[in-house]
């Protein structure tokens, strides 16, 4: 202890123990319920029992892949967020580059531009979307639930904020060393912004993770669903089983948690880079 | 090699003009030292040379072709900045290597520069380290590395020296020379420190605010200043310089220094406006000598010599009155009066532009 008064100290725990609850609370929840059987999940919810697993037992989790496709549903969800950070880093490290370095005219229209749309709910656009892309016979595979997120205005402006404050004298070095722009970017500022590609890959991949409404609008078929849709399926699946999906949603956040955890230190250091909150 | 001209070049940015209409040449092989304060337009001009400015007029020659439209990869000249601008995620002998692979070098000749500019500069025992890993001399050691690799046709310096401290400064200095007597190649050295310039440069070219003040040898920037500017930026302390105040009683003429009258050996120029005349050609006078009394404000014994600075102004154009005396004279104390002697004939003569009008400045 370095002499500072405990009370203050034990007010500061208390704080953030109830907030760290408030957080982890219903991640606790899923995770015991997922062990429980399934009738015991919703009766000893507003109880202790509901957070204590007392027997633990795997009996929903074979469920889950018993009554439906799970494998496909997790496959679907990896080949479009494969599809949407794998591009995305591409196009919107691109464009962010052209933003932060390159001399254009627009330039600085385009920004303001992409400023603007970051502000814009994907909601507002999806059914003029849906629409279009319909008109084209496009619907129902992996590509078009991928596409429409390529191009991300929140990764291209945070690229752009990590690229503006990258040293210009790397990039004029390898110009007079004789490298031309597309050389530049690739052999010198990517290998130099690898906490900028961490921390867009993993915002893109956690916020797509989850999405819902889109893959709805746009599929029909099981094959090509991810796994938000499947856990869908459960509410219209008779018997309603809790377990089941609440074991369905840990399955579902591992992949997650797995991500996460392999590029956390990538991912705090570019978040101080690029300055991203929440 | 090659050689370099500047001709007519401006560069605006924006509304404000950063280089006013410069002209400047130097010869295939020469070094020339590009000399001014903080904001004086010499980092903008070497940015045009390599490429990374545009002009906004004029023309800039390499080897009598203009490259005002070329890129900086087509130039064929090396840049060696101030913080370096070492590839962080390279190793150094993969930083030697990346302008000779940009030049699709094949790798044979690639290892043989790279070894040949790591024994030059003694980088041998560092190839495998990242630039993170090397002291500050090391890193300047791995950037003029970097360029000399290429075997440009011409070198572009921008303050190489100034992040690191007093003494490896001055111990890279003698590097540079050395490498400078082997290497001949054309280069432009910026900096704004005349030691750097008077030491390096087989000319400096001084510059104030986007004009180029006076192009000569070092010693000859130091003697015969082409104008007060030059005159106080070169030398330190710098040229004394005073409101001319004369006297004239049939042909003896007589000047004003620190309100005192000093007979002069004939009359002064006709236009002069100004006089100058260097702290050490204040001297403790001879007997019989001229001489005025002037008191003393503070001084600085500093082994080698000492430095006076005095509390007359009288007419002084700008700062104080300093002398150097050399070490062995007597110390003089804050408050003491001392006599001077002025060299009358160091004297400098500047007219009412300040530019130079007669004044050998041997001292």
């Amino acid at each position: 202890m370095n002499g500072r008064p405990i009370l203050p100290m034990i007010a500061t725990y208390l704080v953030l123990l109830a907030v760290t609850l408030v957080f982890f609370g219903p991640v606790l929840f899923m995770l015991v319920g997922s062990l429980k059987p399934d009738e015991l999940v919703l009766a000893e919810a507003a109880s202790w029992r509901g957070w204590v697993p007392e027997s633990v037992s795997l009996e929903n989790y074979r469920s889950v892949f018993e009554r439906v496709p799970f494998g496909s549903y997790l496959a679907s969800s990896l080949v479009i967020n494969g599809t949407i950070v794998g591009l995305g880093l591409v196009v919107n490290a691109f464009a962010g580059y052209a933003l932060a370095r390159l001399q254009w005219w627009g330039r600085e229209a385009m920004l303001a531009v992409v400023l603007a749309i970051l502000v814009i709910p994907f909601e507002a656009i999806a059914i003029p979307l849906f629409y279009q892309l319909s008109a084209l016979g496009w619907r129902d595979d992996h590509l078009v639930q991928a596409i429409p997120f390529v191009a991300n205005p929140l990764a291209i402006y945070l690229f752009y904020s990590f690229f503006l404050g990258l040293p210009k004298a790397l990039e004029e070095a390898a110009r007079i060393d004789g490298a031309g722009v597309f050389r530049t970017f690739v052999a010198i500022v990517i290998p130099n912004s690898r906490a900028a590609f961490a921390s867009v890959a993993i915002v893109t991949f956690l916020f797509h993770w989850g999405i819902y409404l889109w893959p709805l609008l746009m599929t029909t078929s099981e094959s090509v669903r991810p796994l938000p849709l499947g856990i869908a399926t459960f509410y219209t699946l008779p018997p309603l089983a809790w377990g089941d999906i609440l074991a369905f949603g840990v399955l579902m956040v591992l992949p997650v948690l797995v991500v996460f955890v392999v590029f956390q230190r990538w991912f705090v250091a570019g978040v101080a880079a690029t300055g991203i909150k929440g | 090699m090659a050689s370099v001209a500047f001709d007519r070049v401006v560069k605006r940015f924006g509304a404000h003009t950063v280089i006013e209409d410069l002209t400047l040449e130097i010869e295939d092989g020469e070094w020339l030292v590009l000399l001014g304060p903080s904001g004086c337009g010499k980092s903008t001009l070497l940015r045009m040379l390599a490429g990374l400015e545009d002009l906004s007029a004029g023309e800039i020659r390499l080897d009598g072709r203009v490259v005002n439209r070329l890129g900086p990869p087509q130039r064929n000249v090396a840049m060696v900045f101030q913080n370096y601008a070492l590839y962080p995620h390279m190793t150094v002998r993969e930083n030697l290597a990346f302008p000779l692979r940009m030049r699709r070098l094949r790798r044979v000749d690639r290892d043989e520069r790279i070894q040949a500019a790591a024994d030059m500069l003694g980088l041998g025992g560092l190839l495998e380290r990242k630039p993170a890993e090397l002291s500050g001399g090391q890193r300047q050691r791995v950037a003029m590395g970097r360029a000399i690799v290429r075997e440009p046709s011409v070198f572009l310096m921008d303050e190489p020296l100034s992040n690191l401290d007093a003494r490896l400064r001055a111990q890279i200095r003698m590097q540079i020379a050395e490498l400078q007597q082997q290497l001949r190649t054309t280069t432009l050295y910026v900096t704004h420190d005349q030691v750097e310039a008077m030491t390096l440069g087989q000319r400096v070219a001084v510059m104030d605010q986007g004009r180029l003040q006076q192009v000569a040898a070092p010693l000859e920037l130091y003697q015969r200043p082409a104008n007060l500017f030059v005159a106080g930026f070169l030398g330190n302390p710098p040229m004394n310089r005073w409101v001319v105040q004369l006297r004239a009683d049939d042909d003896r003429f007589e000047l004003g220094l620190a309100g005192q009258w000093i007979p002069l050996p004939g009359p002064p120029p006709a236009e002069a406006q100004y006089v100058g005349l260097r702290p050490e050609a204040l001297v403790p006078p001879a007997p019989g000598a001229p001489r005025i009394r002037v008191r003393v404000d503070a001084v600085e014994a500093l082994g080698y010599e000492t430095l006076i600075h005095f509390a007359d102004r009288q007419g002084l154009d700008d700062g104080a009155m300093t002398a150097r005396w050399p070490t062995g004279v007597e110390l003089a104390r804050t408050g003491d009066l001392v006599e001077l002697a002025p060299d009358l004939a160091a004297l400098h003569w500047f007219d009412r532009d300040g530019r130079r009008i007669a004044g050998d400045g041997r001292s």
